[in-house]
């Protein structure tokens, strides 16, 4: 396929891989990033719920510091790349007396462990409570500031534009299989042929420990599913969860989160999962997350989708960061579940470092840094300066999230080359209606657009297609 | 004809809102009729019985393709291409929502292969399939338009009615009655499992319908305020709306509504002195003490005079 040898090539499109490569850009290296799927983020990154966290428990788990690091490194990277990010606290509400005088003692805990790694708590009383968010009914909250939520999609299509600004090479609808040595070269085996790298980043989320024992590695995956409700309209302004009970609890709570462009999301569920492809939503996990918060919040707006995200956890739960045992040129990311995304930069910063203990150069590149100019959307067009609009932003295809025709071309423009590719970076369909009035005619745009044959569009994956041609004479039985 | 300087924006050009149009220009109105998509007929561009209509009407009133209704900060505005313009007298007349899979609870794998209805028909009126073997969950007049229009071009078709229609549906169309619950195929969709047993197809379309006025600050006509599968009903909403609307004097009687019948409008003006009845299946119901009969899907009943809010109340069903 290649005979170039790049100086990294990095397993895996995710935001973890995207982030790596966006770190790496900065240093004179030739980068490629090989990816299975047809587009960025079609993998673990696609499934969560857009929080960067704050202490993790265990709090002495590699987890628990990288997403620390990783929080702070975010106010940075959502600048650099002007990614929608907000900075909101998260408030652990009492529900009743009893838990009412559990406040005192929760706050204690919490200011020890979170307050101690910088992030402020503090008790919120009653009335207060009802000022911050009238949705919730509770007695009094522990409030926990550093959180926040982030556009994940709009960071991972950054992510995309600038690594390839930077000159990092995207190979999509490529697998990684297997690895070759060839003196001081590592030849990946891929479905595409073969690419040759002096290093390797296994990124590659739900398989990294399947890549990873090609070469020795031992860390085995196995995987939790989450299952997530939206709602279509705002119903807090924090991210609002049950105050915890003092009892060691298996599962993680979830919580109330509100998206930045307008959703709620309650979630998620947290159960184990027999196979990797298993990522069904069960009605038992939609009513335990229904059951979880319902009595929480006065519920606004409609239920609108449920969703699940898979999490590849290690047999020990921690994030498994690590040279390969067979040599030092291939270094492994295995169990990058939540909070991965919170933790991405600080691994990415990471992994370089590893990378130069391993013998690669970094020098700072000469080149000047790129500029990549993002068109406005439509949506934003009409909130700043509706006169603005006119031709193809005129066309709006989807009225509940308002995405226009401009919208829709300049995803493709982008590189979408999917349904779920537009979807994800424009936010059609994701509204009130659900697609009902957008997602046949961003089909039959695609289709145009890109001129490819109806039966090749796919949703996501290749398996996905999503239209034939409507001729009599073309059924195949 | 008179002429009057109000100029009423409908948003929507499907039966309801053209019908609505045609009502108030007869009026002597000046009507402006805006439709999202690049076609007019919304989702009776399938029904032989009204296409004819809905072509004749869109001849004679002024449509804009591709002028879309949005919400911006507070109000509703119609975006084109040629800009943004307010609007200071809208219709809503944007036709039914379609229920999604969670409020069906409908749960599963979330595969390519799930249309609501409006994508189905969008792709189709784009020479697009969408797909082999496909089910369309609802049965119901627009229903089996789409599964006699899909099985024309040899798609193998079923109904999935999760009720129990009385809908007539062609032979060699399928009907399973049961409910949807779980989708299987982690890329296509390839099984869907139903209350009893499951099918093997590659498509689920969903076509159960709610009314829904996205714009609620506007007042609704057709679909966007009623659940009925009958044109008949469909153009009588109309012109109840039009004599509404063109009414001198805005002030309002209330309807108040016992019972699962649909009433239409919710308010009166001295204008209108009737009142459309929906009852699928027939009935007697009473307005203000007084039995009136619904034989088919609907009546039109006359409003009694001399009272202030009118009460209206299924008096008998019958059983069908």
């Amino acid at each position: 396929m290649e005979s170039k040898t790049y100086d990294v090539a990095i397993i895996g499109a995710g935001v973890v891989g995207l982030l790596v490569a966006y770190e790496l850009s900065k240093f004179d290296l030739s980068i490629a990033i090989v990816e299975r799927e047809a587009e960025p983020g079609f993998g673990v990154s696609k499934g969560h719920a857009g929080v960067i966290h704050v202490v993790q428990p265990p709090f002495n788990s590699l987890k628990s510091i990288l997403a620390i690091y990783g929080n702070r490194l975010y106010d940075k990277v959502s600048r650099e790349l002007k990614v929608d990010m907000v900075r909101l606290p998260a408030l652990l509400v009492a529900r009743s007396r009893a838990q009412l005088a559990l406040i005192p003692v929760i706050y204690a805990i919490l200011k020890l462990v979170y307050g101690v790694r910088g992030f402020k708590v503090s008790i919120v009383t009653g009335e207060e409570l009802r000022l911050l968010e009238p949705n919730i009914e509770g007695y009094a909250a522990v409030m926990v500031e550093g959180y926040s939520v982030i556009d994940s999609f709009e960071l991972i299509y950054r992510l995309l534009d600038e690594c390839r600004a930077r000159g990092v090479d995207l190979l999509f609808n490529t697998e990684a299989r297997g690895f070759r040595f060839e003196d001081d070269i590592i030849v990946i085996e891929t479905s595409r042929g073969s690419i040759k790298a002096r290093y390797v980043v296994n990124s590659a989320g739900l398989d990294s420990d399947i890549l990873a024992s090609k070469t020795g590695g031992s860390e085995r995956i196995k995987t939790f599913l989450g299952v997530m409700l939206v709602f279509d309209t705002l119903q807090v302004k924090s991210i609002v969860a049950p105050l915890p009970s003092l009892r060691p609890a298996k599962t993680k709570g979830g919580g109330i989160i509100p998206t930045v462009w307008g959703n709620t999301i309650w979630g998620p569920s947290f159960t184990i999962v027999a196979s990797r492809e298993d990522r069904g939503v069960r009605a038992e996990d939609i009513i335990d997350v229904i059951r979880r918060f319902k009595e929480l919040v006065k519920i606004k707006g409609r239920l609108i989708k449920a969703y699940s995200g898979i999490r590849p956890s290690t047999i020990n739960g921690d994030f498994s960061i690590s040279y390969s045992p067979l040599t030092k040129r291939i270094i492994n990311l295995v169990g990058i579940e939540s909070p991965g995304l919170t933790a991405a930069p600080a691994i990415a910063l990471i992994v370089a470092k590893m990378l130069r203990d391993a013998g690669l150069k970094l020098v700072a590149t000469r080149r000047a840094p790129h500029r990549t100019i993002h068109a406005l959307s439509t949506r934003a067009k009409l909130a700043l300066n509706p006169s603005d609009i006119s031709g193809y932003d005129g066309v709006v295809i989807c009225p509940c999230m308002r995405v226009s025709l401009a919208d829709i071309i300049e995803a493709i423009k982008r590189g979408a080359s999917t349904l779920d590719g537009i979807i994800f970076r424009t936010k059609l369909g994701m509204g009130s209606c659900q697609g009902q009035h957008c997602i046949g005619r961003a089909i039959v745009i695609l289709q145009k657009l890109t001129g490819a044959s109806p039966r090749s569009l796919t949703k996501n994956t290749s398996g996905s297609w999503l239209v034939e041609e409507l001729r009599v004479d073309r059924v195949e039985e | 004809m008179k002429s009057r300087e109000i100029e009423f924006h409908i948003v929507g050009a499907g039966l309801s809102g053209l019908s609505l149009a045609r009502e108030l220009i007869d009026r002597g109105f000046n009507v402006r009729v805006s439709e999202m998509r690049d076609r007019v007929g919304g989702i009776s561009v399938l029904d032989s019985e009204v296409v004819g209509l809905i072509e004749e009407i869109s001849l004679e009133v002024n449509v804009s393709l591709q002028a879309t209704a949005v919400k911006l900060g507070g109000s509703t505005v119609i975006v084109s291409s040629s800009g943004v313009e307010t609007i200071d007298r809208g219709v809503v007349a944007v036709g039914f929502r379609t229920a999604t899979p969670i409020e069906l609870g409908i749960v599963g794998d979330r595969p390519a292969g799930v249309y609501p209805f409006h994508a189905a028909l969008d792709l189709i009126m784009s020479g697009l399939s969408p797909g082999r073997t496909i089910a369309i969950y609802g049965a119901h007049r627009y229903s089996v338009l789409l599964a006699e229009k899909l099985s024309e071009y040899s798609r193998r078709v079923y109904i999935i009615d999760p009720g129990s229609t009385t809908e007539i549906i062609p032979k060699n169309i399928e009907v399973i009655r049961s409910k949807v619950r779980v989708l299987k195929g982690p890329h296509r969709l390839s099984e869907i499992k139903l209350d009893k047993g499951s099918l093997e197809a590659d498509t689920l379309i969903i076509s159960i319908f709610k009314p829904w006025n996205p714009f609620p600050e506007l007042p609704p006509v057709g679909h966007a305020a009623l659940e009925t599968y009958n044109p008949g009903a469909l153009l009588e909403a109309s012109r109840l709306l039009a004599v509404n609307l063109s009414c001198e004097e805005q002030t309002y009687r209330r309807v108040k509504v016992e019972g699962e019948i649909q009433v239409f409008p919710k308010t009166l003006t001295p204008c209108l002195r009737e009142l459309l009845v929906i009852k699928p299946g027939g009935g007697r119901i009473e307005v203000n003490g007084r039995v009136y009969s619904i034989s088919g899907d609907y009546t039109i009943v006359r409003a009694p005079e001399n009272s202030r809010d009118l009460r209206v109340r299924v008096f008998e069903v019958w059983s069908s």
